[in-house]
């Protein structure tokens, strides 16, 4: 076998790993702040990022739309947009990080649940970082690789015979 | 000839068949994106009429029934004699303390602080106002101990409210864990009545006459920048709420350290330190 032929088969696997984790980790974004909308505004607001106006209902709307995306996700429908739309979510969010870390600003991510400001000193950017570094990576192998086992995606587009 | 024909039949029936499967194939696709878009759409649907029920959870502090002379920050001011809803002092700095009766940082807080306070309080060197906020209700196992405290805080300042900061400072100190179910109704009463609040007072606390408010305050306090609890914000004196800012303990006043945050109130209200420039 060479090593093309092996990525072949190894690759749709891979993906389907990769997809499934995707969807596992919005859920468990999206549970916790579910369970405490107000918390998780209050998240979004400890960002300072945006108006007020709109604080209330981006922070009430994040846990949905995770959640929503997993379902998509989970299901392996329109996989490569899927990964595009939870790239577009982890930029943003990496933005609202790094934004707070050159401002100095005391808060907890609240990626999953929690959130808001915390006490000086408890706040770990560089993690924080690293975490979403790997949300992109991930988000990047399925965007350019998103055929996958067990998916919606791959039942709807056989393979030509 | 005939075999030829019947060469053109079964290409015209496997032509059939493959119209027919794909066909169905077709409807197994459609069916398959309509079913998972809506189950998508559904859950942001959910979103968003979830927000539009909560909206109307969340009053506006100008419209919540607040306690008798609360401001429109949330705070519930102190007078040079400690009573709840006149305000102190107008030449001395002004204190805002937020605090959530479950928060054990809190507690420690009250502990380290609460007699230079009242002292500070009765030579009329602070103009104290308290915030009873509620932003740890998830630690007492859906009992919602953080609210219920502070709407009991609320209908003493507002009823009996020579009583206020005796009340605050003995609900400190039976102050239950995070985690457990917290103090109950009949419970936190006992604790009013226990400093002098009237029972008839004590007994209004399930009623939740300010639970509005306080849900108000709370949300108020986050868009004040309030990150947690305790919290102090302080203004100049002579300068009201909205020209004074969060204490940082790094960089203005290490509050947990006895005595400094009475050293720092004395240096602002002489003038050597300003809160703001």
């Amino acid at each position: 076998m060479t090593v093309a032929e092996r990525w072949t088969t190894v690759q749709p696997w891979l993906s389907t790993v990769v997809r499934l984790a995707m969807a596992a980790i919005l859920v468990a974004a999206a549970i916790p702040k579910m369970l405490d909308i107000p918390q998780s505004i209050i998240a979004v607001r400890a960002y300072r990022l945006l108006p007020e106006a709109i604080v209330p209902f981006v922070g009430t709307m994040l846990p949905f739309f995770e959640l929503a995306l997993a379902v998509v996700l989970a299901a392996g429908l329109f996989t490569r947009w899927a990964a595009i739309v939870w790239l577009l979510m982890m930029v943003g969010f990496s933005i609202g990080v790094i934004y707070a870390w050159s401002q100095g600003l005391s808060i907890d991510c609240g990626c999953f649940g929690g959130g808001g400001d915390v006490a000086e000193g408890t706040t770990n950017y560089p993690v924080h970082m690293l975490e979403r570094a790997g949300f992109i990576v991930l988000g990047l192998y399925l965007a350019i690789w998103p055929r996958s086992k067990f998916s919606v995606d791959n039942w709807l587009a056989p393979k030509p015979v | 000839m005939a075999s030829n024909k019947s060469n053109k039949n079964e290409r015209a029936a496997q032509a059939r068949k493959a119209a027919q499967a794909q066909v169905k194939a077709q409807e197994r696709r459609t069916a398959a994106i309509i079913g998972v878009s809506v189950i998508a759409v559904i859950l942001l649907f959910a979103g968003v009429v979830y927000f539009i029920v909560r909206s109307g959870d969340v009053p506006e502090l100008d419209a919540a029934d607040a306690p008798t002379g609360a401001d429109l920050s949330g705070g519930i001011p102190i007078s040079s004699d400690a009573i709840a809803g006149v305000a102190g002092p107008e030449d001395a700095a002004r204190l805002d303390v937020y605090l959530d009766f479950m928060c054990p940082i809190c507690g420690q807080f009250e502990e380290t602080n609460g007699e230079d306070i009242d002292a500070m309080i009765a030579d009329g060197s602070v103009a104290l106002y308290v915030h009873p906020i509620s932003i740890l209700d998830r630690y007492s196992n859906g009992t919602n101990y953080s609210t219920r405290a502070a709407n009991a805080a609320a209908t003493v300042a507002d009823a009996a409210p020579e009583h206020f900061m005796e009340f605050q400072t003995a609900m400190f100190e039976n102050q239950p864990a995070e985690n457990t179910e917290g103090l109950s109704d009949s419970e936190i009463a006992d604790i009013a009545v226990g400093v002098g609040v009237p029972q008839e007072v004590a007994d209004t606390f399930t009623d939740g006459e300010f639970t509005k408010w306080v849900i108000a305050a709370t949300d108020q306090s986050s868009q004040d920048g309030v990150p947690g609890t305790p919290t102090l914000r302080m203004a100049d004196p002579g300068d009201s709420f909205d020209d004074g800012k969060v204490l940082e303990q790094e960089n203005d006043v290490m509050y947990f350290q006895p005595g400094a945050l009475a050293q720092y109130v004395a240096d602002v209200n002489a003038g050597t330190v300003t809160v703001t420039e």
